[in-house]
């Protein structure tokens, strides 16, 4: 009896394994906000530790602290605002991490925030700016570049932010 | 060492789309310049916001309006369905020319939300409202419209096939009423209308709706919501507000949990709501307190919210009522009702 009273305990925790081989021990509950995690949960794959081999640990770790926040009953809608606010001001390396990871994971939520987060940097910049930020390269010859420019002329005009920030 | 790795442009193409979704089309068009992969990504965008500024920049506006079809055209042609539309042009002549070309094609383009505000112009001191081309009655994919400044009519047939509609807002819109009639053959959740000219606004069951919020309606005159409780959805917030004439409200919602009213005078009332409605009702009446409108008109009124949980009433004038025959009203029923003044 004693042993079936501790797994019904284990049950309503997860093991959490990054690409880096740390385990994180979360609640089910928490966890579920991961659709990946719920379906692998619904078809008993929880039992032993769930490895996340696309989430190293960096990420993994600001991904929970991410589902902490938003399964937390004693937060209000402020300060899950403020928090979410907090929470992309990071390197747009890391925003790429994490979307990647919420992605995989498929947290609907954090997948749209970080996505949101990464067209602010776009917002308004030279295409030159742009290329910088997120390093990409350009596969047109010039003529090609200057032929699509001149199929929308007109969001080249105006004042166009040139910082990296 | 710094990660130069362009990581961005290998997310899978949903991620590349949903990011775009962000951007106004404006920034969005840039991103076309970048790479072959940002190219096709921009061309097959499928959610269009052209942002409060796309019009009201230096650019010329016949140029303008001609990128707003062409990036229409493009959709259409690669068969790429608009999940969104959004644009705010102002007055300008020729208009109706480019609207009706722009809905014909997202028509064809199964859009989904259009929302679409086009300024009024002024002539001899009057408002005049825009024509809406009778070709967005054909959107049969469209879940959310929303229009601002325009006069609507039924079609010259009569048929509306707007059969996925979910959500209608319309505001500073004239109204043919026999459209309104129309509607509730439609599975609408949110209504959410402001039209100088809407007279009689009624709703008979059928609806899975769940929010109406009706504002400056000038001219109405009759409010009827009557639905049978059929599922949990059913309307839960009625907000009415700015509607001067509004002399009868018939209100048969059991479902109902918010109701706010807001209107210089009080209409008569009757209403069927739940147990835990909360009610907010502001007025700004003339009547002396002791008069006989406050033995009919306001009496009456209370008399529909004895069964309410939470009552705030509120006027412009201070000495409506005293708090105390007002809770003598309230309480000959309830126990429960809370009275605020403000």
């Amino acid at each position: 009896m004693a042993e079936a009273a501790s797994s019904t305990i284990e049950k309503n925790n997860l093991t959490l394994k990054s690409s880096y081989g740390d385990e994180f021990v979360l609640e089910e509950s928490i966890a579920i906000q991961s659709v990946t995690i719920k379906n692998m949960v619904e078809d008993g794959c929880s039992s032993s530790v769930i490895p996340l081999s696309k989430v190293d640990t960096g990420t993994l770790i600001k991904v929970i602290e991410y589902m902490k926040m938003h399964s937390s009953t004693s937060s209000n809608e402020e300060e899950i605002q403020n928090f979410d606010k907090e929470f992309v001001r990071i390197s747009i390396k890391t925003i790429l991490n994490i979307l990647e990871a919420a992605n995989f994971l498929d947290i609907r939520s954090l997948l749209d925030l970080c996505a949101e987060a990464v067209a602010n940097r776009i917002k308004n910049k030279t295409p030159e700016v742009v290329r910088k930020i997120f390093n990409i390269t350009s596969d047109f010859t010039p003529e090609e570049e200057a032929e699509i420019r001149n199929e929308t002329p007109w969001a080249f005009e105006g004042d166009l932010d040139h910082s990296l920030d | 060492m710094e990660d130069t790795r362009d990581r961005i442009s290998q997310l899978p193409e949903p991620i590349l789309q949903h990011i775009l979704s962000f951007l106004v089309v404006k920034d969005a068009a840039r991103m076309s310049t970048l790479s072959k992969i940002w190219n096709s990504e921009w061309n097959s965008l499928s959610y269009l916001d052209f942002g409060e500024g796309f019009f009201y920049g230096p650019q010329d506006m016949r140029n303008l309006l001609k990128a707003v079809t062409q990036i229409l055209v493009i959709r259409l042609k690669h068969k790429i369905y608009v999940e969104k539309f959004w644009l705010r042009l102002p007055n300008l002549r020729r208009r109706f020319y480019y609207f009706h070309k722009w809905i014909k094609l997202l028509v064809a383009s199964n859009v989904k939300e259009f929302d679409l505000c086009v300024g009024r112009r002024i002539y001899d001191g009057k408002q005049l409202h825009n024509k809406l081309p009778e070709v967005i009655f054909d959107a049969k994919a469209l879940n959310v419209l929303t229009l601002v400044g325009f006069k609507i009519e039924l079609p010259s047939h009569g048929t509306v096939k707007l059969s996925s509609l979910r959500e209608l807002h319309l505001r500073y819109v004239i109204l043919d009423d026999k459209f309104m009639h129309k509607l509730p053959q439609f599975r609408v959740f949110i209504v959410d209308i402001a039209s100088i000219s809407l007279e009689d606004f009624t709703i008979k069951s059928n609806w899975d709706l769940n929010f109406v919020n009706i504002t400056s309606c000038k001219a109405l005159k009759s409010l009827c919501l009557n639905g049978v409780a059929m599922t949990d959805k059913w309307l839960k917030q009625l907000i009415v507000f700015g509607c001067p004439n509004l002399v009868d409200a018939q209100v048969y919602t059991p479902n109902l949990i918010l109701f706010s009213y807001g209107c210089c005078s009080l209409p008569t009332l009757k209403l069927k709501a739940s147990d835990s409605l909360k009610a907010n009702i502001s007025f700004d009446s003339l009547e002396t307190p002791g008069s006989d409108w406050y033995n009919s008109t306001l009496t009456n009124l209370l008399g529909s919210f004895n069964h309410s949980l939470d009552i705030k009433l509120s006027s412009k004038k201070d000495e409506v009522c005293s708090a105390n025959s007002l809770a003598t009203l309230l309480q000959e029923d309830s126990s429960s009702s809370v009275i605020d003044f403000s």
